[in-house]
């Protein structure tokens, strides 16, 4: 799950060049909307998911139209940028927070028939797991095959390479951004509804996890897809199994948990800040590139 | 409607003195000298955790008596302790509180050096801002797992003001009002004159073209971890004084939120310019007073809506319409700020008056 | 031993790319120097080397008697030598005097320490001021010393670069077309201006132009290279018949 938002992540510092927080609440949105589909449409997973990535799509697309669109216009530096993207956060979390408390929809979580496939020692598979790991394998499967087969998917990996060279080679860089953000938000809105099958859904949920989802993104390199998707199950890996053993062998305490995406993104920013993907490259050549 | 106009007036202007040194510390950083600073709650946080090991260990050792572990189970010995001494013993209240500035001031300078000098391994110029938010994060999440600074995530409690032996509440609160106002004064002119001064324009210089000024024989690092080393001074003093204020130091008053706060303060007050950061640490202020109080009197009236959501919400909006629409602020930088235009100016007018 | 700059077997890689190859030369003490070739040839790898902005693969630089390779760009600069950027790099958010004003060495207004006393700096600053204002002056944009250097045009961009430059007391200049995107009659002004503070001041220049008609009226030698070498040195006169260079400008 940390793979899907982290593509996402990945896909706008690439091609709209815009290290973006409101990332969070994309996935919060989603979350949301899957919650409320949820009580309409019960026991129908696929729809809820759908409904939830077309709300991550349309929060993230009317937040470019209104906001980040007229900002690039105005030539602002990315630091404007940022600022602003954690301003449309503010304005989505607590118009969230207000939704909430006003349908009183805090920390419940999406309503989807649990019942179990499959029990072996202390392994158990349910519907829910069923629905949630086929589901983000396929959405990447679906994203990369977007990014590689067709128009929109070259168009998005040229602007991502060289914008000024994407507009000269007559790529329409409005229209593209258009898209990608609608993708982006479709991931993280589809990722927000896995979310909150898998635990629970709050206005807060989104911003919790947004640093861990850059960790991912940029341990990945932010570059590659592969790189990403191998970041995501790293950090998640290191949150968990890592935590559990330095919790065993040196008695640390698990309320440290939090910092570790946190102290791996200074890590990889201080000392590897192209990620994993140059690892790939010394795999192949066999020599470190510089 | 029983609100004491009086108290909320001091207590207005005692927020408005500490925000006020945070923003102007984040102006000088930013709006100045060009450094994202998105860890601004890290260095407020390193003021208030200073506070909270002072009082705990250094103010029983000034009294001469001998210190208790604030936590578990000598916590109330340890907090009638320093509330006896606070009460009692005013001069050991000011040194302990002397020192603790000078501290908290010296711890801030070293961190915010060193954090400039990570920056210099980023590649991209929003690494820094994400290492500075995130390195903020890490800190607090360390100090509220880790017992012996301030009791993890428990807190400390019964930090008392150095005016507390003054019976009087209202009285103490004013002269802590009063004493807030001045520091934040003498910090204002401090900016000030900076900002008027060849190191103001060797600060702008570094902002608008930092490989120039290097090409330009300016050592850029030196001058970046100068100026970050000054603004986390400031602003280490001004989360001594924010502990003060609240009576209490929690790692829950330095998140993110915090940071944002001040970045909204400066953008709308005028970034590069000492009296915006003033003017937007009062606005700001207001806002946070007037929808406080608006959503008591609302909770009165029955209506159970949390006026705090707005808040953010509006803080949001007011953050995009000013980089939309007045991206330098209220009130911008001023062009005319340094003394070569005067020395130019005068030379001008005696040389018509020579002619003439 | 009149040679201001020498350039001792200089090498740059990038990754597999090799930029600059084995580039020796001496540039004597109040000289003006072109330094030419097409696009590619390695000219600003040179200059960025030179001055500091990036390390040499292998050779050395020297400067004035010192050796200056691997060197910080600040620290060249406080040696006297001096670099202009290809695109205006001033500051643009500051006044023409302001950005006149930096370069100046040893301003003690500059230590954040003394620059809250007033006291401490003001009569440098005065000095410094009235200096500034000669120096836009002899650029002839003495009028706009209080214009945000972002609201001049692009020549009286180029001529507050050069008044800036001038301002850090250098003795020599580095400079990276001087003349790109500027009409005709105003890159005479500027070679004219190059030639004045060449006379006056003694400042010896190196020069990256691409209007080389222009550039060989003013220069005293010239540097061709090609391919991340030295094709050849010589007087200008020269260098217009020789063979290798009418190849590589002309031929295929």
């Amino acid at each position: 799950m940390y793979a899907l938002m982290a593509l996402g992540i990945t896909l706008t510092v690439s091609v709209i060049k815009l290290p973006n927080f409101a990332h969070a609440e994309y996935i919060t949105v989603g979350a949301y909307a899957a919650l409320i589909a949820s009580q309409q449409f019960p026991g129908n997973p696929l729809l809820i998911i759908v409904i939830a990535g077309t709300a991550g799509a349309l929060a993230a697309l009317i937040a470019h139209l209104t906001v980040f669109r007229a900002l690039e216009k105005q030539r602002s530096s990315t630091y404007t940028l940022l600022l602003a993207s954690f301003a449309v956060g503010l304005i989505l979390r607590y118009s969230l927070f207000i939704l909430a408390d006003s349908t009183n929809l805090f920390d419940r979580r999406i309503q989807v028939s649990l019942q179990v496939l499959l029990r072996e020692g202390s392994l158990i598979i349910t519907n829910i797991f069923a629905w949630v790991v086929p589901t983000s394998l396929i959405l990447v499967m679906l994203l990369s095959l977007l990014l590689n087969h067709t128009p929109i998917g070259r168009d998005m990996r040229a602007m991502a390479n060289n914008l000024d060279l994407a507009r000269i080679i007559g790529v329409r860089v409005e229209r593209v951004k258009n898209w990608t953000w609608m993708l982006v938000g479709l991931l993280a809105g589809s990722s927000g509804a896995l979310w909150g099958i898998y635990s629970s859904v709050s206005p807060l949920m989104g911003w919790f996890a947004i640093l861990s989802v850059f960790a991912a993104a940029i341990l990945g390199g932010m570059s590659s897809f592969t790189g990403t998707i191998l970041g995501a199950y790293l950090v998640a890996f290191s949150e968990n199994t890592v935590m559990q053993f330095l919790n065993f062998q040196l008695g640390v305490d698990f309320s440290f948990k939090p910092a570790v995406p946190f102290i791996i993104i200074i890590l990889i920013l201080l000392f590897r800040p192209q990620g994993l993907t140059g690892l790939f490259d010394f795999l192949r050549r066999g020599e470190l590139r510089r | 409607m029983n609100i004491d106009a009086g108290a909320t007036l001091t207590a207005l202007l005692t927020l408005f003195g500490i925000y006020g040194l945070i923003a102007l510390s984040l102006n000088l950083e930013y709006g100045v000298a060009g450094i994202p600073n998105f860890g601004k709650a890290l260095f407020v946080s390193i003021g208030a955790y200073t506070t909270g090991v002072t009082y705990t260990r250094l103010l029983p050792l000034l009294a001469g008596q001998e210190a208790v572990s604030p936590c578990g189970m000598t916590l109330s010995t340890a907090l009638q302790l320093r509330t006896a001494i606070m009460r009692d013993l005013p001069g050991i209240g000011f040194v302990n509180f002397a020192v603790t500035i000078a501290i908290a001031m010296g711890v801030g300078a070293v961190v915010g050096c060193l954090m400039s000098y990570a920056a210099l391994r980023l590649r991209q110029e929003w690494f820094l801002a994400l290492v500075l938010l995130v390195g903020s994060e890490i800190v607090r999440i360390f100090v509220r797992g880790y017992e012996p600074i301030i009791c993890a995530s428990n807190g400390v409690s019964g930090i008392a003001q150095p005016f507390f032996f003054i019976r009087d509440a209202r009285l103490n609160s004013i002269m802590f009002m009063l004493l807030i106002l001045i520091m934040l004064l003498v910090v204002y002119v401090y900016v000030e004159r900076l900002v008027r001064s060849p190191y103001g324009r060797l600060l702008r210089a570094v902002r608008e073209n930092a490989e120039v000024a290097q090409a330009m024989g300016k050592n850029v690092a030196q001058i970046r971890a100068g100026v970050m080393a000054i603004g986390s001074a400031i602003a280490a003093a001004a989360g001594v004084l924010f502990a003060l204020n609240v009576g209490f130091v929690s790692t829950n008053d330095y998140d993110v939120a915090l940071t944002l706060d001040i970045w909204v303060m400066v953008v709308l007050g005028g970034l590069g310019n000492p009296r915006g950061a003033l003017l937007g640490a009062l606005l700001i202020t207001l806002l946070d007073r007037f929808t406080g109080i608006a959503a008591i009197q609302l909770n009165r009236t029955g209506i159970a809506l949390e006026f705090n959501y707005f808040r953010y919400i509006l803080l949001g909006v007011i953050l995009l319409l000013m980089l939309r629409f007045r991206p330098r602020g209220l009130l911008p930088e001023r062009r005319h700020a340094t003394l070569a235009y005067q020395a130019l100016e005068s030379q001008a007018a005696e040389s018509t008056g020579d002619r003439g | 031993m009149s040679a201001l700059l020498q350039l001792r077997n200089i090498r740059k890689d990038f990754g597999g790319l090799r930029a600059v190859d084995d580039v020796s030369f001496e540039v004597e003490r109040g000289k003006i120097v072109g330094l030419v070739g097409p696009n590619g040839s390695g000219k600003s790898t040179l200059i960025d080397v030179i001055s500091g902005t990036i390390e040499p693969t292998m050779g050395q630089v020297i400067f004035d008697g010192r050796d200056i390779t691997g060197k910080p760009p600040n620290t060249i600069f406080e040696y006297g030598l001096s670099r202009g950027f290809q695109e205006p790099g001033l500051f643009f958010q500051m006044t023409a005097l302001d950005n006149t004003l930096l370069p100046v060495k040893n301003q003690r207004g500059e230590r954040p320490t003394a620059a809250p006393w007033r006291r401490l700096w003001h009569a440098q600053e005065e000095k410094n001021a009235l200096e500034a204002h000669n120096a836009l002056a002899r650029m002839e944009i003495a009028a706009q010393y209080d214009k945000l250097a972002s609201d001049l045009s692009g020549g009286q961009m180029k001529l507050l670069e050069m008044a800036r430059a001038l301002m850090g007391s250098p003795t020599m200049m580095l400079l990276d077309e001087p003349t790109a995107g500027v009409a005709p009659k105003l890159a005479h002004n500027i070679f004219n201006h190059i030639n004045a503070l060449n006379k006056h001041f003694g400042i010896t220049f190196l020069i990256v132009e691409h209007r080389l008609e222009l550039l060989f009226e003013h220069v005293d030698a010239v540097i061709v290279m090609h391919m991340g070498s030295i094709l050849a040195i010589d007087t200008p006169d020269a260098i217009t018949s020789n063979a290798a260079v009418r190849e590589v400008y002309l031929g295929d």
